[in-house]
């Protein structure tokens, strides 16, 4: 290795390498990056199915439950700055609740549209589980259907609050709404990923 | 503008200092919730509610189909439209009665048990009547 020394007493080789500091966050960043974006890549894999309807509708549904119980994970973590009075985050939770509520919302709708095609009584993935594996469909199944449900009510419901009480709600007289907002907001996020998990269960055992 | 519809209009978008409003939105989804799964249940056990319910689906897309490589929605979206009706109505019916009240916390900290027991009635294991093959 070279030496030329200087002031610092460094080698060459030494002050051109990154301090570890910023090869940590640069790694940290990077792979967390690279985990989402592979992970986000999951419900493609409905592409390669042989199944014409998982190709279709169970692509479309597990794309937008995907990014539904993102937005819904992202703003239900929010509810704990929230209730603890941090104020700068108050915008990005307006527009995260929104756009999470807009997101449960279309989710369910291709939920309904898979639905009827899961219920077929030849072939379908219900028929296969009341013939074989009664629980996934009377436990899974049945709380699936249900669970996802409750995400666009409350999630209208904390979007309309934020919206409508802004700062407001950080005030002492509104501290009540700002735990209840806060409490909703957890809910939510435990119905989106209760909801996404019993999905992707039922898809594992039988696809549409 | 007038000044009163000046004052009014801001009046209108100055954040509320009660929580009326806020328990009227949490507590009409907490009811929708509830509300939707008690009629679940008996629309599994009555006849006559699930035909009820069946029609009053009827208005959603796909809820009767003729194609055969699928099957019958069933009640699934009379239950869902039980759940829009009863948040909506109840969201409207509570703010007009609550948009300038002080509603105590314990109401919609309560509330929530409702939330609770509609997860638990999500749940079949809990519910022997209903038959596991």
């Amino acid at each position: 290795m070279d030496q030329i020394p200087d002031s610092s007493n460094k080698t060459i080789g030494e002050a051109n390498f990154p301090r570890p500091l910023e090869t940590a966050k640069l790694s940290a960043y990077g792979l967390s990056i690279l985990v989402v974006g592979v992970l986000l890549l999951l419900p493609l894999v409905n592409l390669l199915h042989p199944s014409p309807w998982q190709r279709s509708l169970g692509f479309v549904h597990g794309i937008v439950s995907m990014l539904a119980v993102m937005l819904i994970s992202y703003v239900g973590h929010l509810a704990f700055p929230l209730l603890r009075g941090v104020q700068t985050i108050l915008h990005k939770a307006q527009e995260l609740a929104l756009a999470a509520s807009v997101f449960a919302f279309i989710a369910v709708m291709t939920g309904n549209a898979a639905y009827a095609r899961y219920r077929d009584p030849i072939n379908g993935a219900r028929a296969f589980f009341k013939e074989n594996s009664p629980l996934v469909h009377w436990v899974y199944a049945e709380s699936h259907e249900f669970m996802v449900l409750f995400t666009v009510p409350l999630g209208v419901a904390v979007s309309w609050i934020l919206w409508r009480y802004e700062h407001g709600i950080f005030t002492s007289e509104n501290r009540p709404v700002l735990a209840a907002t806060s409490i909703a907001l957890m809910a939510m996020m435990l119905y989106g990923i209760v909801g996404l998990v019993t999905g992707i269960s039922m898809a594992k055992i039988h696809a549409l | 503008m007038t000044k009163k519809a000046s004052l009014e209009r801001s009046s209108a978008h100055s954040p509320p200092q009660v929580s009326g409003p806020a328990a009227a939105a949490l507590i009409s989804a907490v009811l929708g919730c509830f509300l939707m799964m008690v009629f679940h249940h008996l629309g599994d056990t009555s006849k006559p509610v699930a035909e009820f319910l069946w029609k009053i689906g009827s208005w959603i897309p796909g809820s009767e189909t003729v194609n055969t490589s699928s099957g019958e929605i069933d009640s699934y979206y009379g239950k869902e439209t039980i759940l829009l009706v009863s948040w909506l109505v109840s969201w409207w019916g509570l703010h007009q009665f609550w948009k300038d009240k002080q509603i105590p916390f314990s109401w919609i900290f309560w509330s929530f048990s409702l939330l609770v027991a509609a997860t638990v009635m999500a749940w079949h294991p809990l519910f022997p009547y209903l038959k596991i093959m």
